[in-house]
């Protein structure tokens, strides 16, 4: 079994909602744009309220946007009802019928498309058994355990052959062993059929391991847009950065501007930034490291003070004070050089390549001075 | 989004413009017909004049009485029923219950009819035990008694209902804090059941005010606002006046329906958690149990000695004379003819589909839908129960006797009575089965390719399924009860069973009366007893379906 992809491609979407505060109304979704490719998997991912949700709900026909065009392969569909669509959608709560049974569930599509019995049989079969679950056709979904509906749910999505599947939260009711499982499990069958599908979570583990690409949105409008290679190393602003993982804002100062290379003074040492800036010499910033960026180099620029530790297993974190800073860091690197006792001296370094530099806010400013 | 569907706007509409045709139009035009001339112009005269009457008043101030009364006493009742057998380890719980369900189930009237055969001139109690010969059953003390046996079970489901719902848990947690049980009943328990004791006080008084056939069979000189209407109508040739005192009785009762629905239902204390309370300890202490079990059968063996009356009565020769058992009463019904019992039958079976059905749409539009008009649809649905079943009678009788719809004498105009005064039952029914359905289990047969039409019929109803057949049976019993609503209705072409039993009994042919009751309470338990059964069997095949899955 093998889709036509098909792309999808969302133009100036808007949703705005009546709201008591403000007469112009309250912006759900505020004028995004964005672009499937045909077969790929693109995850919408942000914080409860920022508008992910109301976006899917869009494409799936269940809103009318405010303004703005959804197009799928090239038509424009944005007022078609949702039954009118072609459009496969896997619900948070799976919605399976709870009156049917398996076979009726995942047949339910096909018999309103009046299909003759032999095929419906057959597409059944064939669905089935992608799923790996044909020994349980004929149960009840009360019967089923929380992995089988899920795989039902799939089946039932697919089975009728939507050009584009939509995920809402499909993992957020199974317990964490099971949702690693079905994540993987949901890539894979999304992969082999190739069907270009949208995924929205607020979950970033879950969105870094099955995406081809990640929307970030917030308050309604879209943060950045990337692999997830890109969105985790190089956010685009702070707030993608700490939604992203954990993470340092370490106070800087632009020391130099170059054409070519910024110097940038952190952590009481100075680098070199490769990045583009739009701030000037001299002015206050915010410098981004991961933890795991970090690692215990001798000839390290910066010297700090183990405050405390956690040993993990596979790593271990360590909170270090460097002058008047406080930074986490994740060690991976304990086979070689063991754990460093809390209050000792070490040497620290990181890659120039994956800081990135943020403006201060007005926060940052004010820490300053209250330091001072 | 509608303009999509033209389906559902279809559909929306035409339920909107019979609403607004049935529930909306006939009561307006009762209004108007009380403050407008013959010519049309505004005047309050026939109003004047009917407030001007004393006669008006101590009907206006008997009723308000009456119904207070028997609002008390039904509450009381109720209560002590409802908390005997859903707090206490009383025995013959089930009898009890279906003995108290026994006056919903049957038109109004039976009691009085047993009343008047028990206690009246040539009654068994009366004269035929005491010897008394000048007995009158006839005003406010038998009305009263009869109205409280027939509307207590109201109170009693409705306190039954909150009971169950009251997480029994904050009363052991009182028991363990050291409160013995009568602190436990007069601290938490009673104040906990204060809306609903409430709501059953209102609930009991509209009723009560609005009855008709229990007054216009009892009330002798006790004079009260449904039997002078009635009156002002069919004896005096007085639509207008009959108007304005059904009006009159409109106003208290839908007040008091108003207060119930929106003010005291808020004040509920009930809490639905979704998390299954375990039903508590039983109490079992003999000097609690053993009063309650005495008041609950006292009053079980009244209803039980005058539904049984009735029953004697069809199979007795002459009543009070000579008490051999014959079928002569029967006779003389088959012979007559059983039209009327025929009539209501198949009036009923009409009119029950189609308020089940109707109802269950509505409650998918009002739950799931969005439209213009949605709260002019909730209102209308609501008027024709909540105001007395008299207005409504009259309502249809202004609104459908002359051009543009002529439909009197017609079955349509009973059919649309029964409909519409029953299906505000059934609406709130599907509404509550359907709350509880998931929404995406519907957007997930939109996305599958349905159309509303399909996702209603082939997903939304069969999950509304108990509702629906809680509103079948509901609409049955309710149509082949109904009397005040349908008694200006009747004519040559359709008569009803209930009209003609009650003219029966005023006509003194109480043996004739007594065998259309048994048959219409025979008629009414058949079907009770078949819809249970068919809903018992489709729940059984559904589960063996699911097992057969298992193996």
């Amino acid at each position: 079994m093998k889709l036509e992809a098909v792309g999808v491609e969302i133009k100036n979407l808007c949703k705005i909602f009546k709201s008591y505060h403000d007469k112009n109304g309250f912006y759900a979704v505020d004028h995004v744009s964005l672009q499937v490719e045909p077969g790929s998997l693109v995850t919408i991912l942000g914080p409860s309220g920022c508008g992910k949700t109301t976006m899917l709900r869009m494409v799936a026909g269940f809103e009318i946007p405010s303004s703005g065009e959804i197009l799928l392969k090239g038509r424009e569909i944005s007022t078609l009802p949702p039954n009118k669509r072609n459009v496969g959608m896997m619900f948070q709560s799976y919605a399976l019928f709870p009156h049917l049974s398996v076979y009726d569930n995942i047949a339910y599509g096909l018999t309103l498309k009046r299909l003759p019995k032999p095929v419906i049989d057959q597409k059944v079969k064939d669905v089935l058994e992608i799923m790996q679950i044909s020994t349980i056709i004929q149960r009840m979904p009360n019967q089923l355990s929380g992995g089988q509906q899920q795989r039902v749910a799939l089946a039932r999505a697919v089975v009728t052959e939507p050009s584009v599947l939509l995920f809402d939260e499909p993992l957020s009711n199974l317990d964490a062993k099971l949702r690693e499982y079905m994540r993987d499990e949901l890539r894979k069958i999304q992969q082999s059929l190739g069907i270009t599908s949208i995924y929205v979570t607020h979950d970033q583990n879950e969105a870094m391991a099955i995406s081809d690409k990640i929307v970030i949105m917030q308050a309604g409008t879209i943060e950045q847009m990337g692999t997830p290679w890109e969105i985790y190393t190089k956010p685009a602003n702070r707030f993608v950065a700490d939604f992203m993982g954990r993470a340092n804002f370490v106070r800087s100062r632009i020391t130099r501007i170059h054409p070519s290379e910024t110097r940038v003074s952190t952590l009481g040492g100075e680098f070199t930034y490769t990045g583009d800036v739009s701030m000037i010499s001299g002015e206050n910033c915010v410098c981004m490291v991961r933890p795991d960026f970090f690692t215990f180099a001798d000839n390290g620029k910066i010297e700090g003070r183990i405050v405390s530790r956690a040993y993990l297993g596979t790593s271990v974190e360590y909170v270090v004070a460097v002058g008047n800073e406080v930074v986490h860091m994740v060690d991976y690197g304990l086979r070689a050089h063991g754990i460093h006792a809390v209050g000792s001296i070490q040497h620290l370094a990181f890659d120039e390549k994956d800081i990135c530099l943020f403006p201060a806010e007005a926060v940052d400013v004010e820490k300053e001075v209250h330091n001072v | 989004m509608l303009l999509q569907q033209p389906g559902l706007l279809a559909l929306i509409t035409v339920t909107l413009v019979l609403l607004v045709f049935f529930c909306i139009y006939p009561v307006l035009l009762v209004f108007i017909k009380t403050i407008t001339d013959e010519a049309g112009n505004l005047d309050f005269s026939q109003a004047k004049e009917i407030l001007s009457t004393r006669s008006f008043l101590e009907a206006f101030l008997n009723s308000i009485w009456l119904g207070l009364v028997v609002a008390v006493c039904s509450t009381i009742i109720g209560f002590v029923f409802a908390y005997a057998i859903s707090r206490t380890s009383m025995r013959f719980k089930r009898f009890f219950h279906m003995v108290a369900m026994l006056p919903i189930l049957s038109p109004p009237f039976v009691i009085s009819l047993s009343v008047i055969l028990l206690f009246g001139r040539s009654g068994v109690i009366t004269k035929t035990i005491f010897g008394i010969n000048n007995s009158n059953v006839y005003g406010f003390t038998f009305l009263a008694i009869v109205q409280i046996l027939a509307m207590f079970p109201l109170a009693y489901l409705n306190l039954r209902g909150m009971l169950a719902a009251l997480d029994s848990s904050v009363e052991d947690a009182a028991r363990s804090l050291g409160s013995d049980r009568w602190q436990v009943f007069r601290k938490v328990t009673l104040p906990l059941c204060v809306p609903g004791i409430l709501s059953s006080l209102l609930i009991v008084f509209a009723k009560s005010i609005s009855d008709f056939g229990n007054p216009q069979l009892l009330a002798g000189d006790y004079s009260v606002l449904s039997v002078q209407a009635y009156m002002q109508i069919v004896g005096m040739y007085n639509l207008r006046g009959g108007a304005f005192m059904a009006i009159s009785i409109l106003l208290p009762s839908l007040l008091a329906f108003v207060i119930q629905k929106y003010w005291v239902a808020k004040k509920s204390y009930v809490t639905v958690t979704g998390k299954p309370s375990g039903d508590g300890y039983p109490i079992h202490e003999k000097k609690i149990v053993y009063p309650l079990f005495a008041l609950c059968l006292i009053v079980t063996l009244v209803i039980v000695l005058f539904y049984g009356t009735v029953v004697w009565m069809s199979f007795v020769k002459t009543w009070g004379i000579d008490m051999s058992l014959s079928l002569k009463n029967y006779r003389f019904v088959f012979s007559r003819g059983l039209r009327p019992l025929m009539d209501s039958l198949i009036l009923s079976l009409i009119a029950t589909p189609i308020t089940a059905i109707l109802g269950m749409i509505i409650a998918f539009l009002l739950v799931r839908k969005q439209f213009f008009g949605k709260r002019l649809m909730q209102v209308a649905t609501m008027i024709p129960f909540a105001i007395p079943g008299i207005v409504l009678g009259i309502g249809y009788i202004l609104a459908f006797n002359t051009p543009p719809v002529v439909l009197t004498g017609t079955a349509t105009i009973i059919v649309a009575a029964l409909v519409f005064r029953t299906l505000s039952v059934g609406i709130e029914s599907g509404t509550n089965s359907l709350m509880q359905v998931d929404r995406s289990i519907e957007e997930a047969s939109t996305t599958l390719g349905a159309n509303s039409f399909s996702t209603f019929t082939r997903i939304s109803l069969p999950l509304m399924k108990e509702a629906l057949y809680a509103g079948l049976v509901n609409a049955f019993v309710r149509s082949m009860t109904s009397i005040s609503a349908v008694i200006f209705l009747v004519s040559v072409n359709w008569n009803l069973l209930t009209v003609s039993i009650l003219s029966e009994i005023e006509s003194s042919r109480l043996g004739a009366a007594s065998a259309y009751c048994v048959l219409l309470m025979a008629v009414v338990l058949l079907a009770f007893g078949v819809l249970n059964l068919l809903m018992r069997n489709f729940g059984r095949r559904a589960q063996y379906q699911s097992k057969e899955g298992l193996v």
